[in-house]
């Protein structure tokens, strides 16, 4: 089997990787990068749990080859730290089983940088991209509107680092 | 995993992009032009689609471009459906695209794709078939002008080795309000039960159908009914057997229709 | 306790450093692809892997022909690789191994399976007909692998299980009303985001090393070693992760595949993931269920006979449903007080994907069929659904169906659940119509649930605490985190003992059966109760040698001492004390000299006084205690064309204590959502030949946002259960139990129509309506 070597940006690093043509973008990231964060739920489309950020949009990562991200900016889960997003899914328990949760942040996190401050209509289009089986989806609702809310205020964004939210307990 | 190799291929220039599927062609690889890639990734996993080659159309630049020319509205068919809502600026072509899959996917699909894809929904064409307007296709000779109308014919039929390259939409045509609606069997993110789509122009309702029968339609008896008011009859006309399948059944959907058509001549005739 | 603590592994899911088990991946890690059957039901002429065989890294490709194992919790009725013939759509019928993914995806096209199709068996009804399709023509001659279960040899019927108390077909003659119904309600599917999977090594000494995202590792690692003739403790299971299972990983079913797999190439490792498509078809799904339901009354409306028939939809292999029927029949009358009660649940085999545990254990449809005749009921007596069902509900000094004599201290409280409920929804009713703007009327709808255990009387659990030399505190469970949050819980039972932060208490997310003491099963909800009893035995354990050790330190008896806040002090004074640090691991006097070594906790927990129901009556004692609760739907109907929105949906219900509100709260609605799913638009869909329709989550559609209720109300009601953990009853399940029944009793409503069954999408509705000429 035909494997070429293919130049790959993900999270602002210049990253080489062993590819066929028709492998996909979340095989890649996964098999041959170690980002296990984006997670194969379909590899159909459907469920968002392999959701990335790519050239600032949400692209489910099983319907893109990885030769089609070759020179365009790929962003995994692994490379958020400290976001609003990853604080409010904490703080708003948006999550139970985790499986869900990558996808989720990735969609919010493109949110949050492509309309800071965005109405409840387009968060709610944006979010029915992804599927979770464990909540309710409220809880994920109010995390997501949390950190859109931070995003437009950024005096607030970030300034708590997502590791002290565990003190809580 | 997609259980067989392609190659990826990504052309600058429409040229190129007609010479390389030429090429593949020629060595045998059964090359496709590559949208957003969306249908062929997910179908070929299945073994559903078997291809050599892919020739991504999103580095053409004809096939990205949005521009507005004294009253149309010319949109490259390797815009996403995202780009298609966001920056295409018409609002029929808006509430039909944004309404295809979901908005991630949407930041993946193409128009192009949307329209020559084997799914048989196609719902982005809805809005293009209610003008008149122009499909500009790239071929051997470079581009060329042709009605949507003419090439699009429940599904988009080019001859081998052609490409969708742009649409050119002739927005003054449609000068009056506009209705969209999208139902399904339960749930937002779902194929369509029915997709329908109208305009007013020159005073007259136009309306477009999916997920009705197994292929996207206008029918001029229909529309003569239903600027008629007459919507039974128009339901009698639909041109092909009512869809009756896992999202609903033919039944239902006559149903259904009736009350969507209701609502469309509200708005279309008020 | 009462204030919201986040989950131990929070920040690993929020940045992808959770992993599960498909996530590691390491050169020489070898792939299986299995190949499943297109038909449900066809007899294998041949398997042609020639081509298969060809593909470079292909190491090898196993049918059913290569062992003679028959897998089952109950009744051994399966090979895990088809045997001669197919019994469903999905059945994995061969499997490749390859050294890479691509490999073994190409290969597993190339297989070619000649089949000779039969006829179908494609519902309860078909299969029980006369002159059936057998779907096991051998079923008499399978090996029962756990009792009771009783298969009735020349049928399709797996298994009968019964209760008989009283004299119902007498008493029904007697009473003043009788309302009869049926329902038929379809597979549903568990539709965990991570689908099932597994990797395993054999090791050059035997040993079998198995990663598996299982909920019951413990019982993998039994099954394994049964199977393939082995010790148990040569079998090691490790669980990490795990994406949700909402009982679909409690089976066994790709492990013994891998091991087969493992074998074939010298005991190198591999894996083994389903793909969504294989998740749904392939692997168990909930079971369906038909029901007859007949309910004796007084005029007044007070129950006085049920006679109730439940056929589950088993599929085509037993699996663990033998125990769902005794789980249904055990609770056959749902929470209400009957004194005559005749109930039979069958388990019947179709040509439909194989059930298994499915969130609640049977008791989701069966709360279906009951609550449903309960309006049914409340109709005919002219009273409000709510009241009929307070009027009835069953109480301290009742008996359950299997005649256990009830007391707060089982039972929860259900008439404070059910009138909180009641204000929650803002109840005005039975049909409550008109009330929305112009053709939208709102419904409401409400439905009551118990459930116990129904886990084997042997259950166990285990707990070891060991301390490090800051005083913190280790805590190994064998109880597997699926969402739940039930290791977090845990440790913060462990951390109210001790009187700790729970910061204090470290645990490991995974399990592994080489050092983990054992737990029965990640499942019924059990964990909670279970694992926290241990954890407190343990605790208690530890707490003796702090005391121990206090004493040598202090020069007291340790009856005098007591910890807490790290120390061990006087009861008396507790300025006088030794820091736990101090003693974790010895105590060091000041020469030098030491004593004692690293205290180290043990803890056992085994279920007491359950018993195994009576084949004849019954007659038992199913699960340490019942969780009850009452649940309320409102919606919002469009009469045109029967959309629907959810405008409010309702669960209380006795918690007994809450120990994590934040979490309890998002476990019961997740329960709701997925209840409200299956109301709504879950099912698997088999065409007229019988293959399955829906098996992509393109056509298998769950919630999604935007879904779910407008409001959810989710409320406990607290009263403690004395022999739990800090009083906690069990509620993982329970959020699903009564949706749909109340889901459809809204709509019924609304539309003015009876709607028994689901999912009521609005073209169901439509048609009953339209069926009822309205
Ligand atoms: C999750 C999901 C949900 C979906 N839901 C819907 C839905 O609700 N409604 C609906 O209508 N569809 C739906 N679809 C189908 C979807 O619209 C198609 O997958 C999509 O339209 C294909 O577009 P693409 O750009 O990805 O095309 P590709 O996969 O790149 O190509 C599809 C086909 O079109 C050809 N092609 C692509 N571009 C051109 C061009 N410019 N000229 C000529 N030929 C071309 C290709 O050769 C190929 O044969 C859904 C798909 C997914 C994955
Ligand atoms: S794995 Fe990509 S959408 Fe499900």
């Amino acid at each position: 089997m035909r494997r070429d070597e293919l130049a790959l940006d993900v999270n602002g690093e210049a990253c080489r990787v062993l590819a066929r043509g028709a492998d996909t973008l979340l095989e890649v990231l996964r098999g041959q990068l170690g980002l296990t964060g984006a997670k194969p739920g379909c590899e159909n489309g459907d469920c968002g749990a392999c959701t990335v950020i790519v050239d600032g949009a949400p692209i489910k990562s099983c319907m893109m080859l990885a030769q089609e991200a070759a020179g365009r900016r790929v962003r995994t889960v692994e490379g958020l730290a400290g976001t609003a997003a990853q604080q409010a899914f904490v703080e708003r328990f948006a999550f139970q089983c985790g499986y869900c949760t990558s996808g989720f942040l990735m969609v919010a996190q493109a949110l949050c940088e492509a309309h800071p401050g965005a109405d409840e209509a387009r968060m709610l289009e944006w979010l029915r991209s992804n599927i979770c089986r464990c909540t309710g989806y409220e809880e994920i609702r109010a995390a997501v509107r949390d950190a859109v809310a931070r995003a437009k205020a950024p005096a607030v964004q970030g300034t708590e680092p997502v590791a002290s939210a565990s003190r809580q307990g | 995993m997609i259980p067989f190799d392609l190659s990826y291929h990504r052309p600058d220039s429409v040229e190129e992009a007609v010479a390389t599927y030429r090429r593949l062609e020629r060595d045998g690889r059964r090359p496709l032009y590559y949208g957003g890639g969306t249908e062929i990734i997910t179908m070929a996993r299945l073994g559903q689609v078997r291809t050599g080659a892919g020739v991504d159309l999103k580095g053409v630049p004809e096939c990205g471009i949005v521009e507005r020319r004294n009253g149309s509205l010319l949109l490259g068919a390797g815009l996403t459906l995202a780009e298609v809502c966001e920056r295409g600026g018409w609002a029929p072509l808006a509430d039909a695209a944004g309404r295809v899959a979901d908005h991630t996917s949407r930041c993946k699909i193409t128009l192009g794709g949307n329209l020559a894809g084997q799914i048989p929904y196609r719902e982005a064409v809805l809005p293009l078939l209610l003008v008149d307007t122009v499909a500009v296709v790239a071929g051997e000779p470079g581009l060329r002008r042709e009605r949507l109308a003419d090439v699009f014919r429940a599904t988009l039929r080019l001859p081998p080795g052609d490409f969708l390259a742009q649409l050119e939409v002739p927005l003054h045509e449609a000068d009056g309000p506009h209705f969209a609606v999208k139902r399904t069997r339960l749930d937002w993110v779902d194929y369509p039960l029915m997709t329908v789509v109208g305009v007013r122009a020159g005073g007259r309702a136009r309306i477009a159908f999916s997920g009705l029968c197994g292929y996207p339609f206008r029918d001029a008896a229909m529309e003569r009914d239903l600027n008629a008011g007459r919507i039974q009859d128009a339901i009698g006309h639909i041109p092909g057997p009512v869809a009756d399948d896992l999202h609903g059944s033919a039944d239902y959907r006559r149903h259904v229709l009736a009350g969507v058509l209701q609502d469309a001549l509200e708005v279309l005739r008020a | 306790m009462d204030h919201a603590v986040y989950r131990k592994e929070a920040f690993e899911k929020v940045t992808g450093a959770a992993r599960y088990v498909g996530d590691y991946e390491t050169p020489g890690l070898h792939h299986a692809e299995l190949i499943t059957s297109p038909l449900p039901h066809a007899r294998i002429r041949s398997v042609d892997v020639r081509a298969a065989v060809a593909v470079p890294g292909v190491r090898a490709i196993l049918t059913g022909r290569e062992s003679a194992i028959l897998c089952g919790e109950v009744l051994e009725d399966r090979p895990p690789l088809a045997r001669g013939r197919v019994r469903y759509c999905g059945e994995p019928v061969a499997v490749v191994v390859a050294d890479c993914e691509a490999a073994a995806a190409e290969a597993a096209q190339a297989v070619r399976v000649d089949y000779e199709p039969l006829p179908p068996v494609r519902s309860v009804r078909e299969a029980l007909a006369e002159g059936a399709p057998r779907v096991h023509p051998d079923l008499g001659s399978y090996r029962i692998a756990q009792q009771p279960v009783a298969p009735r040899a020349g049928s399709n019927v797996a298994d009968h299980a019964k209760v008989r108390r009283g004299h119902a077909p007498g008493a029904l003659a007697k009473a003043e009303v009788v309302v009869e119904a049926r329902y038929s309600l379809p597979q549903v599917d568990h539709a965990a985001m991570e689908t099932r999977g597994v990797r395993c090594e054999i090791l050059p000494d035997g040993r079998i090393e198995l990663h598996t995202c299982s909920q019951a590792p413990f019982e993998v690692q039994k099954a394994i070693a049964t199977y393939f003739r082995i010790g148990v403790g040569s079998v090691v299971v490790h669980t990490p992760l795990v994406g949700g299972g909402f009982g679909g990983k409690a089976p066994v079913q790709l492990e013994v595949i891998a091991v087969l797999c493992a074998q074939a190439i010298g005991g190198r490792p591999v894996k083994l993931i389903n793909s969504r498509e294989q998740d749904i078809a392939a692997s168990p799904v909930g079971p369906g269920l038909e029901a007859r339901v007949r309910l004796g009354a007084t005029r007044a409306g007070r129950l006085v006979a049920a006679e109730l028939e439940y056929w589950l939809d088993i599929g085509a292999y037993a699996d663990s449903t033998p125990r769902v029927a005794r789980a249904v029949a055990s609770a056959c009358t749902g929470p209400y007080r009957t004194d005559d009660v005749w109930c039979d649940v069958y388990c019947v085999y179709t040509n439909h994907t194989y059930g298994t545990a499915w969130r609640g254990f049977g008791h989701m449809p069966m709360t279906f069929a009951i609550e449903r005749t309960m309006d049914k009921l409340a109709a005919r007596v002219g009273k409000d659904p709510a009241e009929l069902r307070r009027a009835n509900l069953i109480g301290p000094g009742d008996r359950t169906p299997t005649q256990v004599e009830l007391n707060r201290n089982l039972l929860g409280d259900l008439p404070k659940c059910l009138e909180r409920a009641r204000e929650l929804v803002g109840w005005r009713g039975r049909g409550v119509r008109g009330e929305g703007e112009d053709r939208h009327v709102r419904g409401q709808g409400v439905a009551c649930f118990w459930k116990t255990s129904s886990s084997p009387p042997n259950a166990t659990s285990g707990a070891l605490i060991t301390l490090n030399a800051d005083g913190s505190v280790n805590l190994a469970v064998g109880a597997v985190e699926t969402g739940a949050g039930t290791k977090t819980t845990a440790a913060l039972i462990l951390a109210h003992r001790l009187d700790i932060p729970v910061e204090q208490v470290h645990l490991h997310m995974d399990v592994n059966t080489l050092v983990d003491p054992e737990h029965w099963k990640t499942v019924a909800s059990m964990a909670t109760y279970m694992v926290g009893q241990a954890v407190l035995d343990a605790a208690e354990d530890a707490v003796r040698q702090l005391k121990h050790m206090g004493g040598v330190v202090l020069k007291c008896s340790p009856e005098d001492l007591d910890v807490g806040r790290g120390r061990v002090f006087l009861k008396d004074d507790p300025d006088l004390y030794v820091d736990v640090k101090d003693v974790a691991h010895g105590y060091q006097y000041p020469d030098g000299d030491s004593v004692g070594g690293q205290v180290m906790g043990r803890g056992a927990y085994i279920m007491r006084h359950l018993t195994l129901l009576d084949p004849e009556t019954g007659r038992g004692m199913p699960g340490p205690s019942w969780t009850v609760g009452a649940q309320a739907v409102e919606v919002e109907l469009d009469t045109r064309d029967f959309t629907y929105r959810i405008l409010k949906a309702v669960t209380v219900l006795d918690a007994g204590r809450v120990i994590n509100p934040a979490v309890a709260r998002g476990v019961v609605m997740g329960g709701m959502s997925m209840g409200l799913g299956y109301g709504s638009r879950e099912c698997l869909m088999y065409g007229d030949g019988g293959e399955l329709l829906s098996n992509q989550l393109r056509t298998y559609k769950v919630m999604r946002a935007g879904e779910e209720p407008e409001a959810y109300h989710v409320e406990f009601v607290e009263t403690p259960q004395k022999n739990a953990p800090l009083g906690a009853r069990p509620i993982g399940e329970h959020g699903v139990l009564g949706m749909p029944a109340a889901l459809a009793s809204a709509l019924s409503a609304a539309a003015g129509v009876e709607l028994d069954t689901v999912p009521l999408t609005p073209e169901r509705i439509w048609r009953v309506v339209r069926e009822a000429g309205r």
